[in-house]
């Protein structure tokens, strides 16, 4: 995590414990307020003017985000990545400012795991993975396993920070932002990790979707059933892959969508995967647990999804843009012109062609 | 795939930096470059298949030719965006190579320095090109070139320090051995001094007391042979020594040198031999007292380190373009000195083997001293030896001719004009804050037959003279309340009984300034300590002279310093009647043994030494009526009385002897009284032979 000219290690953690003790006394200072001594509600009212200034402005620019996708109505404009854009170019114009930091990383802790909850309401439809054909999903769980072993491998190889490598594994095989932002709490990753694999994802990912799967879908006169399979079997971000297919027929479009939907599966392997790698230790995250639960809940009880979705897409999506925003405001842009940006790249990129070639190498056999 | 260069890794790692965070200039480049392209190829996908879609759709053709006209056009384009892409990053590649080579090597170059390697060289090829690289390079090169100079002339201010610092802690070490040996050497005899004034205090008899004041004043002369070199090398480091040059005699200088170690050569069965070369003028100008010195102290040490052959002291004149010197040596078939050690043997505080100190005695000065008063005379020493093949010190010093020598034989011979005879009565002060030294000199006066009085201070001083009127005043120079200077100047201005009395400065301080100074208040002489009676003695019979010339000016009657205490000879004394005939044929002793004090000291005290038992046994021989014994101690005595030339004890002895072997025993108890009597009065002489000892030796 880059935290400016004077930044290190120890005022990395002193903030974030600073925005934890914040984060943990919000949500209880409801439960406490008539118990707590004057000295600790002095501290806690100290703790949550060093937080206000960065959640403040995390919460405008990740609603800025979100504004941005409903005033576009674009799929190319994701929500997370806009608002992780505005909060990179934000920080890229105004500066490193020590105040923000503490709020910025109370965002980023506080909206996280919300966002994840309601992420498993919303898009872990059980359903849908069933309707897929047994062939397909063994073809995409072959191609997430060649993307996290072609990017685990490159990133030992290369040397590469493991969180970068395990969010980028995860970003690149499964959903993008949304599975970076589900794992990096499980695999401890700084800001400065999120935004470089972020990045690094998203680059890979338009690479794919404006040249690379175009060119591939001419040069080898792939059908549209195959090139909508191709696009939710291997683009790495939802929006992406609802971009590549939009021109297609309203059923394809709908494949791409579902192959796309059973990748988020993977993250039942990826989470307990790289937290285990990255703490040494098996371990699943709470919030892993509530998401499938949510994701249960709304995929059999009968009416919950039709009910409710609506109600929690937008609080995900929002929740999210904050924590994305805030990840931006605390990244620096000149992390990816680093040897680890360059790592990240490089990885993306490898893993993302791996895959295509898998996957056409697959559908060559399948057919 | 690593684009990063390892030398440009380390980089931000040294500068504290985590290596997550390192970067270097071709990643820098690359990451730029492909982002550029990537964004500008998806830029063109776009716009390409948007403009081609909103064409083809404008003329209203079937969604499957639309397809396949985006497809090709697709295929192509796309094609292209690839293959620039994939163009350019490979040119970023060599380009950021390029240019990362160049700053490679400049960086290899400061992590050289870094590592303190000065002597690199930029490569002479980065320089070549006109671009900022270039320009770095030169300025660099410059850069270097400065700090190398910078850094050689630290490294050798550095060794130089180094250097100075281990002789600084050598001659440390030095300085510190040589004083825990002069600790040694000076505790020995200051033992025996303060162990024999013990068992004086509380003698019993005088007979016993003198005989231990023999030893006492013998330990106090050699603890004064040990103090001297290290005041005078002390003088020399300070600079405060003057050579005081005036014509003189140097054949005279030469016997004068030659005859007192050949005392020391003799018992050793050593051949000293003088060479004198021809051409050697005999008047020349130079410091007699400091050339007799180095002389001395030369032919010494050969004596001290040569057990068989001889000792020689080679005198030659020494020409050469630009002065003529003159050269002594002195060679010697003694042990040698390695070559290794030439350079220690010149050296303060170091001698060239550690046990010489324990063994041969001496502070190791000697050499130091000699070497130090050659180079103030103009000259320069050296040595040339081998170990087992003898040893030549010589010296050189500019050789300047005089006109016609001078006189010297006051301050060269070794023969003394005669003792220190009782002069009358006289009122004597004594100005002088130390205890020890008031009795010393009131102890030495009042035996002589003077009244003393004794001030603490010039205040005291002035007070006394105020009052009373003093034939001779002894002045100590560094007093408190009021020193010996200002003293002297009251005195003389102020006390009118005693304007015209004599005032002779004591003082430790033997340089020039002193001398001057005390001049310059008005003392008409002065006597450096220690303090010896026969010095006291020899200034009040200065005085004396001085008195009876009562219009010679002070300057002239006085500064026994330069011209040393005289003696006179018995005949020549003024109260020689009234005085015994001396005990000691001193003219003859002295011939006998080349002027050597120490050793005619020495042969009396063992004589003496054996005399209490002889007494006796001849006492028991005369009571018992035995001849034989008796004849055979007066014989002994009669011959040991001869060799120290004891005139007295030699005739009685000889009566004695006779009447013993004439069985003329009531003649002989007579004679044993007489003979006793002898004997009493050479012990009562015997400590004026340190003082006339002290005498020569000033």
């Amino acid at each position: 995590m880059k935290l400016g000219g004077d930044n290190d290690e120890y005022s990395t953690r002193n903030s974030f414990w600073i925005a934890s003790n914040a984060g943990l006394g919000i949500l209880t200072v409801a439960e406490e307020r008539g118990s707590q001594p004057k000295q600790e509600r002095s501290q806690l009212l100290m703790q949550v003017r060093q937080v206000w200034p960065g959640l403040l402005l995390a919460c405008v620019v990740g609603i800025a985000g979100f504004g941005v996708k409903l005033w576009m109505n674009s799929v190319y404009a994701d929500p997370l990545l806009v608002a992780m854009v505005l909060g990179i170019c934000t920080r890229w114009l105004t500066g490193n400012n020590g105040k923000l930091r503490p709020g910025l990383l109370f965002s980023y802790r506080f909206f996280i795991p919300i966002g994840i909850v309601f992420y498993g309401a919303v898009k872990l439809n059980f359903v849908k993975f069933m309707q897929v054909e047994k062939s397909y999903i063994a073809l995409i769980m072959l191609i997430i396993l060649v993307y996290f072993l072609i990017i685990l491998g490159l990133g030992r190889f290369l040397k590469q920070r493991k969180q970068v490598t395990f969010l980028t594994a995860t970003g690149s095989a499964i959903c993008g932002a949304s599975a970076i932002a589900i794992t990096s709490p499980a695999v401890d990753a700084e800001s400065e990790d999120i935004s470089v694999s972020l990045i690094s994802v998203f680059f890979a990912s338009a690479f794919g979707l404006f040249i690379l799967l175009p060119f591939l879908c001419g040069l080898m006169h792939l059908p549209e059933q195959v090139y909508a399979f191709l696009a939710g079997a291997t683009l790495q971000f939802t929006g992406f892959v609802k971009a590549a297919a939009g021109d297609l027929p309203k059923e394809l479009y709908s494949l791409a969508v579902s192959i796309k939907a059973v990748r988020y599966l993977g993250l039942f392997l990826a989470i307990p995967l790289f937290s285990s790698l990255a703490r040494h230790r098996f371990s699943v995250p709470w919030f892993l647990w509530v998401f499938l639960v949510a994701g249960v809940v709304f995929s059999f009880v009968p009416g919950m999804a039709q009910r409710w979705s609506p109600v929690c897409k937008p609080i995900q999506v929002l929740s999210w843009s904050i924590a994305m925003g805030a990840i931006g405001l605390n990244a620096d842009v000149n992390a990816l012109l680093t040897d680890n940006g360059l790592k990240a790249l490089s990885i993306a990129f490898c893993g993302f062609l791996a895959a295509v070639t898998v996957f056409l190498a697959g559908i060559a056999l399948i057919q | 795939m690593s684009f990063s260069h390892p030398s440009c890794n380390r980089q931000p790692e040294m500068m504290g930096v985590p290596s997550r965070h390192a970067s270097s200039l071709r990643t820098k480049i690359v990451v730029s470059f492909f982002i550029a392209i990537l964004v500008f190829g998806i830029c063109m996908s776009v716009a390409v298949q948007s403009t081609l879609k909103s064409q083809l759709e404008a003329h209203q053709l079937e969604a499957a030719v639309v397809a396949a006209v985006v497809r090709n056009v697709n295929v192509i384009t796309l094609g292209l965006i690839i293959a620039v892409m994939v163009l350019t990053l490979f040119i970023a590649i060599i380009l950021s190579q390029r240019i990362s080579v160049r700053i490679k090597t400049l960086t290899d170059s400061v992590q050289h320095i870094m590592n303190g390697d000065m002597d690199i060289r930029i490569d002479p090829q980065l320089m070549q090109s006109n671009d900022e690289i270039a320009v770095l390079a030169v300025s660099f090169a410059n850069m270097t070139n400065n700090l190398r100079l910078s850094y050689h002339k630290l490294q050798e201010k550095r060794t130089q320090a180094e250097t100075a610092c281990q002789e600084a802690e050598s001659a440390n070490k030095a300085k510190s051995q040589f004083l825990a040996n002069m600790s040694h050497e000076i505790r020995t005899p200051l033992n025996a001094i303060m162990g024999f004034s013990e068992v004086i205090a509380h003698a019993d008899s005088l007979e016993k007391t003198r005989e231990l004041s023999t030893t006492v004043i013998r330990e106090s002369d050699h603890l004064l042979s040990i103090i001297d070199p290290i005041l005078d090398h002390a003088k020399i480091e300070s600079g405060s020594i003057e050579l005081e040059i005036q014509p003189l005699n140097l054949h005279e200088l030469l016997q004068s040198v030659i005859s007192p170690i050949n005392v020391l050569a003799q018992p050793k069965g050593l051949l000293l031999l003088l060479d004198q070369q021809p051409g050697v003028p005999m008047a020349i100008n130079g410091d007699v007292v400091r050339l007799r010195q180095v002389l001395i102290n030369l032919l010494n040490n050969a004596v001290k380190f040569t057990d068989r052959g001889s000792v020689t002291l080679r005198v030659e004149t020494q020409a050469s373009a630009q002065e003529n010197n003159l050269r002594f040596a002195v060679i010697d078939t003694g042990i040698g000195i390695p070559a290794d050690k030439h350079e220690l043997i010149f050296e303060t505080f170091t001698q060239a083997d550690g046990s010489t100190t324990r063994e041969y005695g001496g502070t190791g000065l000697g050499t130091v001293i000699s070497r130090e008063l050659v180079e103030l005379m103009g000259g320069q020493m050296g040595l040339e030896s081998e170990p087992g093949k003898g040893s030549t010190f010589w010296f050189t010093i500019p050789l300047r001719v005089a006109e016609a020598p001078a006189d010297q034989s006051e301050l060269l011979s070794g023969e003394p004009d005669g003792e220190i005879t009782a002069s009358p009565s006289l009122t004597v002060l004594v100005v002088e804050d130390y205890e020890p030294n008031q009795a010393v000199a009131r102890l030495h006066l009042e035996r002589a037959g003077h009244r003393v009085d004794i001030a603490a201070n010039g205040e005291e001083a002035l007070a006394a003279c105020l009052r009373k009127r003093y034939d001779i005043i002894f002045m100590d120079i560094q007093m408190p309340v009021l020193d010996g200077y200002g003293a002297t100047r009251r005195i003389l201005s102020e006390c009118e009984l005693n304007r015209r009395t004599p005032i002779v400065g004591l003082t430790a301080n033997t340089d020039q300034a002193t001398h001057r100074l005390c001049e310059e208040v008005g003392m008409v002489a002065k006597i450096t300590k220690p303090i010896r009676g026969n010095t006291l003695l020899q200034a009040i019979k200065d005085y004396r002279l001085c008195a009876g010339r009562s219009s010679t000016p002070k300057g002239e009657c006085s500064t026994p310093t330069a011209k040393k205490p005289q003696t006179e000879s018995v005949a020549n004394a003024d109260v020689a009647t009234d005085m015994p005939a001396a005990p000691l044929d001193m003219e003859g002793l002295l011939e006998d043994h080349c002027g050597d004090i120490p050793l005619i000291h020495a042969l009396v005290n063992q004589f003496l030494a054996l005399l209490p038992d002889q007494i006796r046994t001849m006492k028991q021989a005369l009571a018992l009526c035995d001849p034989e014994p008796l004849a055979q101690e007066a014989h002994r005595i009669r011959g040991a009385a001869g060799n120290i030339r004891a005139t007295t004890l030699f005739e009685t002895a000889t009566a004695l002897e006779a009447q013993a072997k004439r069985q003329a025993f009531m003649e002989a108890e007579k004679t044993l009284g007489d003979l006793e009597e002898a004997v009493r009065y050479l012990t009562e002489y015997v400590p004026c032979l340190s003082e006339f000892q002290e005498t020569l030796r000033h």
